[in-house]
């Protein structure tokens, strides 16, 4: 682990690194290099043969001001992982100064990554820029979610972070196949209008990124599409085939509840035709 | 598909345009056209819909040819336009086809359904069919516009049904030939099959020059 | 890269004004009526309408004004000046980088297609009609580094090739919206000139623009883009 010393705000900046391989003698994934501590602690790992599931932790429950994580997660071939959080990931109150976080995950040929987190609370006032970086190789497959709710909807903050930027980026053998970037200022002229939905109070947002063979991928967004683009009035959902071995399921809802319970029906879904997304995070 | 806007195309498949008002026929001459020469030519069917793919559908649901043979093209509501003045869209189409399929000999293109003025590109068509029916009213042949006279071959169908609607059928030839001179005309009904082997002798003629294969010295 | 538009004859005044030979590529490349495909396109349009998100003149011109413009302003335009600044310098790695850029960019399958069909198709003309040369082969021809080039090679200057995608762009969707709005011509003609109006402050800023910038988020336009992939019925292509 390195841990740069608290800046005199009390702020963090952890360095995480976590490395995954497949044993061949044992047959089985072991999690090798666990550089971690600060801003991400590591949960006991749980196997699921073929898959060893752990959780991220984070002791804070989340980013404060000037906080800066960088998380670099690397899946050795053939290595199949599952990685959860036991609680939603929260950018806390920061009048000032902002938070970084960025990520990193590196999958080996053959490999799997199973990335379920619980949601991302920006607070009232928080600040985040989030960097994600994702590298696929060879044969490697993943099933990647990624949800954000607009604030602490029950305590009456809807959308009143100061400014929220995140960067998702998917490679595959060298090739940028996804670049997005989000930038949510609700008190800028910028505004926040794209985390919105006519009619709604709050809009909350979930992506799922699928990543298998091609006939796997294919089979798994034209099933989901079923549950995602089914009519709802509390939500929205549309799934595509951006690459044929890349897909996003993306969801729009305006209540956690339904969020939650599109997503967990739609890991069911897609764990028909990605099989090795059957990891129970309840278990863990 | 992603291929070089400057890539010489590959010895070319005779394209066939198909077309006509909605519900004239279009599909059925395309379906009787495959059933015909669909196991003994290497062809594939591109269609025009407006705003379903249920043209290609209904190909694919009679099992016209295997269904990667049959593309369906969204025309953004217009029909003439795909056709006609922005071709670009069904170009594709082709060269997908061409690509997919090794020594292709034969593309139908059936549009999506025109008014009289429509007629195909000649730079997407080298044949043009056009098809009308008695029931859309026996004047339409002495209405005239491009389609009707230039086509390279007319067909009017639904014969069988201008008794019910009171269509004047011989009325509706002698227009036919004074519009057309000597092109060819057909009066069909393409479902009961009347006139069809008239319809594939002229096809074997002048599409597939099957009378030229047979005496071409080899 | 030469291209073969005639040079207007000189009258022996020396005045800057006469410098206008590269208003005739930029018209040529901006016409809708340049057979390249756009008819078949609504670049998410249908999708919006489809789900109830643009139903008027109003929600239109929110659309064209708010999302339309994000999109151009974080994606589409800066990778036309990108792509301009390369080609002038012959910068063929990264006329290609730009353009596998400009694909990992957009949200849907649909109009990943759709940008790189509209593409293929503009070069195609160009090189058919202007292009005396062989042609730039790119790995999805998408059409901001296509235009980019175009623009570059036929000596138009960088803030006309913005202006001509997005006037394409507009242009398009207006014309879509025609056919899947209750509005009229006078009413997206009236949205086409805001449109262009409200784009216009924005050139510069597209200019300079670092590949950290570019991207966007649009999950109700994304959601819609994708549904259509899958709609039972439907005009256009995206």
């Amino acid at each position: 682990m390195s841990l740069s010393p608290p800046a005199a705000s009390g702020s963090l900046q952890s360095d995480v690194g976590i490395e995954f391989r497949h044993d061949d003698d044992r047959e089985r994934t072991i999690l090798t290099r666990r550089k971690a501590g600060g801003l991400c602690h590591i949960g006991k790992p749980y196997w699921n043969d073929p898959v060893l599931s752990l959780q991220l932790v984070n002791p804070t429950a989340g980013l404060f001001a000037n906080d800066e994580l960088t998380l670099s997660v690397d899946v050795g071939d053939h290595a199949k992982v599952a990685l959860t959080s036991p609680s939603a990931s929260r950018y806390h109150t920061m009048p000032r100064g902002r938070a970084e976080l960025n990520q990193r995950f590196t999958l080996g040929n053959g490999s799997w990554l199973d990335y379920w987190p619980e949601i991302t609370i920006p607070h009232r006032d928080s600040d985040v820029r989030q960097n994600t970086v994702i590298r696929l190789e060879a044969d490697s497959s993943m099933v990647f979610l990624d949800t954000l709710a607009p604030g602490r909807i029950a305590h009456g903050e809807n959308q009143q972070f100061r400014r929220l930027e995140t960067i998702l980026e998917i490679h595959r053998d060298g090739e940028q196949l996804v670049r997005e970037r989000c930038v949510l200022e609700p008190g800028s002229p910028h505004g926040n209008w794209q985390l919105s939905v006519p009619g709604w109070e709050v809009c909350y947002y979930a992506a799922i990124w699928i990543s298998g063979s091609e006939t796997d991928t294919a089979k798994a967004v034209a099933n989901a599409a079923k549950i995602a683009e089914a009519e709802g009035e509390d939500y929205h959902g549309g799934a595509s085939l951006l690459h044929p071995r890349l897909a996003v399921v993306r969801l729009v809802a305006n209540s956690s509840l339904i969020l939650r319970r599109l997503t967990t029906q739609l890991r069911k879904q897609i764990s028909t035709d990605l099989p090795l997304l059957k990891t129970d995070f309840r278990k863990i | 598909m992603d291929s070089s806007p400057n890539s010489p195309t590959s010895r070319k498949a005779i394209r066939v345009g198909i077309g006509g008002p909605v519900g004239s026929g279009k599909s059925t001459l395309c379906l009787k056209l495959c059933e015909r020469y669909g196991t003994t030519r290497n062809m594939a069917v591109i269609t025009n819909d407006i705003y379903t793919q249920e043209d290609a559908k209904m190909l694919i649901r009679h099992s016209a040819l295997p269904e990667s043979r049959i593309l369906g093209v969204e025309t953004g509501g217009c029909p003439h336009t795909a056709i006609r003045d922005d071709i670009s869209m069904n170009l594709d189409a082709v060269e997908v086809m061409q690509s997919r399929f090794d020594g292709l000999e034969l593309i139908l293109i059936e549009s999506g359904g025109d008014n009289l003025t429509a007629v195909f590109s000649p730079e997407l068509a080298d044949v043009f069919i056009y098809v009308i029916d008695v029931t859309e009213g026996d004047d339409i042949p002495r209405k005239g516009g491009p389609a009707i006279a230039t086509s390279d071959l007319l067909i009017v169908n639904k014969v069988e049904l201008a008794q019910y609607v009171g269509a004047d059928v011989e009325q509706m030839k002698e227009d036919c030939r004074a519009k057309r001179g000597d092109r060819t005309f057909l009066m069909t009904d393409l479902k009961s099959g009347i006139a069809l082997e008239k319809l594939f002798a002229w096809f074997d003629r002048e599409v597939l020059f099957t009378d030229v294969e047979t005496t071409a010295p080899i | 890269m030469a291209t073969t538009h005639p040079q207007p004859e000189s009258d022996g005044i020396e005045d800057p004004l006469n410098d206008f030979a590269w208003i005739a590529p930029l018209l040529h490349l901006s016409d809708s009526a340049l057979p390249v495909g756009a008819y078949a396109h609504s670049a998410g349009l249908e999708g919006v309408v489809q789900m109830g998100m643009v139903r008027d003149a109003e929600s239109l011109g929110r659309f064209l004004m708010r999302d339309v413009a994000h999109s151009l302003r974080q994606i589409d335009l800066p990778l036309v000046a990108k792509a301009h600044a390369a080609a002038l310098d012959a910068r063929e790695d990264e006329l290609a980088r730009l353009d596998r850029l400009s694909w990992a960019l957009r949200p849907s399958r649909q109009i990943r297609e759709a940008t790189s069909t509209i593409g293929r198709q503009q070069l195609r003309v160009y090189g058919e009609t202007w292009s005396e040369e062989k042609l730039l082969t790119l790995p999805h021809f998408q059409a901001p580094v296509v235009i980019g080039m175009i623009a570059a090679y036929s000596d138009i200057p960088v803030r006309g090739a913005l202006l001509s995608l997005a006037y394409q762009t507009y242009s398009g969707l207006v014309q879509a919206s025609l056919k899947l709005l209750p509005v009229g011509p006078q009413a997206t003609q009236k949205l086409l000139h805001e449109a262009l109006a409200g784009i216009l402050p924005h050139l510069n800023d597209c200019l300079n623009r670092s590949d950290d910038e570019l991207g966007s988020f649009n999950p109700v336009w994304d959601i819609a883009a994708s549904r259509h992939e899958r709609a039972p019925a439907r005009m256009f292509l995206s």
